[in-house]
């Protein structure tokens, strides 16, 4: 007597059925059987490859940061000074001179008559009013 | 006639008085009196300049301001009589002034013209700030208008009326030093000499008095 169970059946059951369709269903199953094995295969070594591979990988060397960080920073104070004596030249033009500045406080420190003693004897004139 | 004749000899007999009286009210006018009031400030401090020049010094600046006061820079040069002739130096141009300008008109047009090149000298070298220069362009300029009067008896007058306002100017202002500051020429000449400012108040004081006694003596001519 032979018992036909859809549900469970093994391939020895199959080639114990016999007969070409049954043996064209076992192909297809060790084909997807094998597909699988095979993308798994290849989704693992794909992860190997990510984890192992440096050059894909951003390895950044503290002391490398540093060397840069220091050479920015010497770029930036550079940059600075050099636009600092560039901002006072082109300033420069309308600055009056020493000797302007030291004449117009002379002047302005007249006004205040208790002050002409030490203008006296800073400048060595004497002054008469 | 005759009441135009008694006139006459009456202002030229008082003339001194009247025209000192006259500069003694106009110098009360607020406006008007600036002018004069520069005129006694540039003779005070150019006579302090000239002092200095006398003396081997020389002058760095003259400065005047509006309220009539003024300032007179020196290097050098003695400092005692530069000190005094501020106040002595305005009472002797006042009474030159007035002196000259009744010798003769002609004279006095000379006169005139020879305060015209002290005041250009003193624009072009000692004059260092805008407000000063300003003060003495108009004092220039009114010693060039002066120059413009046809009749020179005006001449004459006006030029004693600037005379009589220096001298009257240089009686009043030595007292404007006893305020107890010690400050200005009187303390420089008692700090110079360790007489008291206010002898040297009185000396000044006394030299401008004398002055206006000799000029009411001066018969125009």
């Amino acid at each position: 007597m032979q018992i036909n169970s859809a549900s469970s059946f093994t391939p020895n059951t199959a080639l114990n059925i016999g007969g070409d369709q049954q043996t064209r269903v076992n192909e297809q199953r060790d084909r997807l059987v094998v597909q699988q094995e095979q993308e798994k295969a290849r989704q693992k070594n794909s992860q190997n490859t990510q984890q192992n591979n440096p050059s894909e990988r951003l390895d950044i060397d503290p002391a490398a940061i540093e060397l840069v960080e220091q050479n920015q920073q010497l770029n930036a104070d550079t940059h600075a000074r050099q636009d600092q004596a560039t901002q006072s030249q082109r300033a420069g033009y309308d600055q009056p001179s020493q000797q302007n500045i030291t004449a117009v406080s002379a002047y302005q420190s007249v006004g205040g008559i208790a002050q002409r003693d030490s203008i006296q004897e800073t400048f060595g004139v004497d002054l008469y009013a | 006639m005759p009441e135009k004749l008694n006139s006459t000899s009456f202002f030229n007999q008082y003339r001194f008085w009247i025209i000192f009286l006259s500069a003694a009210l106009v110098v009360e006018i607020p406006i008007i009196s600036l002018p004069l009031k520069w005129f006694e400030s540039y003779f005070h401090e150019i006579s302090h300049g000239i002092a200095a020049l006398l003396t081997g010094g020389s002058i760095i600046n003259i400065q005047l301001f509006p309220n009539g006061a003024g300032l007179c820079t020196t290097r050098g040069g003695s400092r005692l009589l530069i000190s005094f002739f501020g106040y002595a130096g305005a009472v002797f141009w006042g009474v030159a002034i007035y002196y000259v300008a009744a010798m003769h008109q002609r004279i006095a047009q000379l006169f005139s013209a020879l305060i015209l090149i002290l005041l250009l000298t003193t624009l072009i070298f000692w004059i260092r700030d805008l407000l000063s220069f300003s003060i003495m362009s108009v004092l220039l300029m009114i010693i060039v208008l002066k120059f413009k009067l046809e009749n020179l008896q005006y001449f004459q007058m006006l030029l004693q009326l600037i005379g009589c306002s220096v001298l009257l100017n240089s009686l009043k202002s030595p007292w404007y030093l006893i305020d107890g500051r010690s400050l200005g020429d009187g303390a420089s000449l008692a700090q110079l000499t360790g007489m008291p400012e206010i002898l040297w108040v009185c000396l000044w004081f006394m030299l401008g008095v004398i002055g206006v006694l000799k000029l009411a003596q001066v018969k125009r001519r």
